[in-house]
């Protein structure tokens, strides 16, 4: 349930309370068809169709025909020919995935430069958008200086999977010199990522000659592939975090290898990566190495592969005589545990980790037995396994001696079951998202109760306002920037800064926490 | 002849006092002249376990004869049949201990009897009464000259039954500041010889107690354990300090992740996010 809450939340957050209401609605009571959906939620008709609008073009929400399970992504679902019914399910993963998104527009930035950053962030920002109007947009806000540059690379960044294809749109000729309504007239169209669904597109001929629809791509940030380079991102983080020896030499080998499996390595739950070849690895570590002194050895990167292999650590394994996959497996089992051990010694100490040490090492054991073996005072023990065991850490197995079952008779042996603690973790983690998130919400309310002006909270009446500029509004920088503080007091300036500085602070919490998240899901 | 027989005693004694079980009749009869008859010699046997100076087991089929002090020897003579049979049950189970309901069972005494008789040879410093680590609500008895073996002791971690934490947490950081100021990795025997070193510990502490040390720290996540290869080509195992961190980790580093109430916590109810006073705290402790 964390989940879902969170999810709300999260839309709530970004786009208002009637898109956060339509989604909840849509998470908890599973698929619905638009007239149900009208029902269920309390809305008006009109509301529920702007909603679905922009979850839609968000990713969000997903229709789909109710007989053929036919996936189409379509502004106005209900205005499809054919008659069939469409039936509307909320995107979770999706949701979640938003609290992501500063993350995302950091890698462009590494990757990419500034431009990049600003790409990610309009496709980000507005869902899908074509070709030109990305460039339009950043253009039209001052933040892309040329759009050569700016064509250039994200040409570059749809060859390297950074932007994908999320669609088509069809559209009459004049209506393409406008960005904001561009995004809202798509007709259908299918996820490129969805690889069970083939794409299909119809040509749609409009009778009158000189209106003639054109058949336009459009684009979003490839949020899967971006995963991908952040959980590639861990697994180097957590080599370099595990190997001393030489380990300048060994991470610069290793991220050569995970740059060079990344276009491959699209299944999450696979035990390996796709193989790769030494000489392949050399010259990926050369190509990145920042200057050519620095060229980098056979001598030196047979070392690096040695220590990578290391039944120790055991990163990757050699197949045949010159190639190597990462065991990505191990690694993500790895993470998890890692994040398991700074938990339990965050909650119950150094005594804590040592009895969930020695539960995992030893398997089922008697609480006598654990006492004799985790060296420490009988009431200490106790305590900090019944902690654990409320926490759902660890579990006890009852194993009755007698046919009776009698309790006095019985065996209780404690143990850790891996898979339980790394779900009870993940909803933890979610549940102190939604706080972070609550908490940020309630000092956004301080701020604005002490700015004095409603900054926050929009109008119910939209259709003053276009959706999407409304939803942009919301970013409570562009709001801060456009603050007079010449005006306000001493007393109340000082207030606002310790305000910008806990709003940062749960900000960065969230962020924090996302990474928690995405290692034990994500990984 | 009354002399030459004391002395055939004392031989028979004296051989019969090496080894733990004693010796068999082939090697009293190796230590005694060649001169002695087989029946002389199984006089003496009866001399010597008449008066309780000469002790017979029976191991791996074979009769041995094990010599018994002349204090013990006196004492025992002293002893009724019930005493004698328990007594010689507590010495049957060794430096292990043998529980009271146990004796009772096998020797087939009421518990009054028994009590008395335990309670008597007490009395006469014959055996001595001890409670076991593990199970601290049996009362066990052994031999009062016995050391208790490290099973019921529970080994050096313990004093008075109780697990000793102060004396087992001064090895610890010590044993810790070693490996953490050795440039390289310790073996068990560089620890051992640090700690001895110090002079911390009054009794002697065994390789398997170090390893049982140093792999409790390996469980706290403070140290790892490698395996080398030494100069003959065996591996050794060896220790090093190490840190396991994860900046995915995060969790634990907000309030709610270490927070007791977490469960309880909702966005609408009596514990919410909006008026926590741990992230109260938390943002008033991290005020710049």
């Amino acid at each position: 349930m964390e989940k879902y809450i969170l999810c709300q939340e999260i839309i709530n957050f970004h786009f208002g309370e009637l898109y956060g209401h339509l989604f909840w609605k849509l998470s908890t009571c599973g698929s619905c068809s638009f007239r149900e959906l009208v029902k269920i939620s309390d809305l008006s008709a009109t509301k529920v169709k702007q909603a679905l609008a922009v979850l839609l073009q968000h990713s969000l929400v997903c229709a789909y025909e109710k007989d053929s399970g036919r996936v189409f992504f379509v502004n106005k679902p209900w205005n499809v020919e054919g008659g069939e019914e469409i039936l509307f399910e909320a995107k979770v993963e999706e949701a979640l995935l938003r609290l992501r998104f500063p993350r995302f527009i950091q890698l462009s930035r590494e990757y990419y430069g500034e431009t990049g950053e600003v790409l990610c962030q309009i496709l980000l920002e507005r869902g899908l958008l074509s070709f030109e109007d990305v460039i339009q947009v950043g253009i039209s806000q001052g933040k892309l200086k040329s759009s050569a540059a700016a064509d250039s690379l994200l040409h570059r960044m749809i060859e390297e999977r950074f932007v994908s294809v999320g669609g088509y749109e069809y559209r009459e000729s004049d209506a393409a010199a406008d960005p904001f309504k561009s995004g809202m007239k798509r007709k259908r169209w299918t996820n490129e990522d969805d690889v069970s669904l083939d794409r299909e597109y119809d040509e749609v001929e409009s009778t009158d000659e000189s209106r003639k629809k054109l058949q336009v791509e459009l684009y979003r940030a490839s949020t899967s592939f971006m995963n991908r380079v952040l959980r590639h991102e861990a697994f180097l983080d957590l080599v370099v975090h595990t190997i001393r020896e030489n380990s300048r030499m060994v991470a610069s080998c290793f991220r050569a290898i995970l740059s060079l499996v990344r276009k491959e390595d699209e299944c999450f739950e696979s035990e390996q990566s796709v193989p790769v070849q030494r000489d392949a690895v050399l010259d990926e570590m050369r190509s990145q190495a920042p200057s050519s002194s620095e060229l980098v050895t056979v001598d030196q990167l047979n070392e690096a592969l040695n220590i990578l292999q290391e039944e120790r650590c055991h990163f990757i394994s050699g197949i045949g005589a010159s190639s190597y996959v990462v065991e990505i497996r191990k690694l993500s089992q790895l993470l998890k545990q890692r994040a398991a051990e700074q938990l339990i010694l965050k909650r119950h100490g150094t005594s804590g980790l040592r009895i969930f040490h020695l539960l995992q090492d030893k398997g089922a054991v008697e609480q006598r037995q654990l006492l004799e073996l985790a060296m420490l005072p009988g009431a200490t023990a106790r305590e900090r396994l019944y902690a654990m065991f409320r926490d759902g850490y660890v579990v006890v197995n009852e194993i009755p001696s007698s046919s009776d079952y009698k309790s006095s008779r019985s065996f209780f042996l404690w143990s850790v079951d891996m898979s339980r603690l790394f779900q009870n973790m993940l909803f933890h983690a979610y549940k102190a998202t939604l706080n972070m998130l609550i908490r940020l919400k309630t000092l956004h309310a301080e701020f604005s109760r002490l700015v004095g002006s409603n900054l926050y909270c929009v109008s119910e009446d939209v259709e003053n306002l276009p959706v999407q500029q409304e939803i942009l509004e919301r970013h409570l920088s562009t709001q801060m920037s456009s603050i007079n503080y010449n005006a306000a007091s001493m007393e109340l300036k000082e207030q606002l800064e310790k305000l910008q500085q806990r709003i940062g602070l749960y900000e960065v919490s969230i962020l924090r926490l996302d990474k928690n998240i995405m290692c034990i899901r994500d990984i | 002849m009354a002399t030459d027989k004391i002395k055939l005693e004392e031989i028979i004694l004296k051989a019969a006092s090496v080894g733990p079980y004693g010796v068999t009749d082939e090697e009293i009869r190796n230590s005694l002249p060649e001169n002695v008859a087989p029946n002389d010699r199984l006089e003496l046997y009866n001399s010597l376990l008449q008066r309780g100076r000469l002790q017979l087991k029976k191991l791996h089929g074979k009769l041995f004869y094990q010599t018994v002090e002349e204090q013990i020897a006196n004492k025992l003579q002293a002893l009724t049949a019930e005493e004698r049979l328990v007594y010689s049950q507590i010495e049957g189970a060794g430096n292990k201990g043998i529980w009271t309901r146990d004796l009772r069972n096998i020797c087939r005494l009421q518990q009054t009897q028994l009590t008395k008789v335990l309670k008597n040879l007490e009395l006469k410093k014959l055996v001595k009464p001890f409670k076991s680590v593990k199970l601290k609500n049996k009362k066990l008895y052994m031999l009062y000259d016995l050391e208790p073996s490290v099973d019921v002791t529970g080994g050096p971690w313990y004093y008075n039954q109780e697990f000793d934490a102060e004396f087992f947490d001064i090895l610890y950081q010590q044993t810790l500041r070693f490996i953490r100021g050795s440039s390289s990795a310790v073996t068990v025997e560089q620890v051992a010889s640090y700690i001895t070193s110090l002079g911390i510990s009054k009794e002697k502490l065994e390789h398997g107690d170090f390893e049982s040390l140093l792999q409790t720290m390996i469980y706290d996540g403070v140290v790892e354990k490698l395996y080398q290869r030494s100069n003959n080509g065996s591996s050794v195992a060896v220790y090093r300090s190490c840190r396991h961190f994860s900046p995915f980790a995060t969790l634990g580093d907000v309030p709610c992740g270490i927070c007791p109430v977490y469960k309880s916590c909702s966005i609408h109810g009596v514990i919410s996010p909006s008026n926590c006073v741990y992230l109260q705290r938390w943002e008033q402790s991290l005020d710049f």
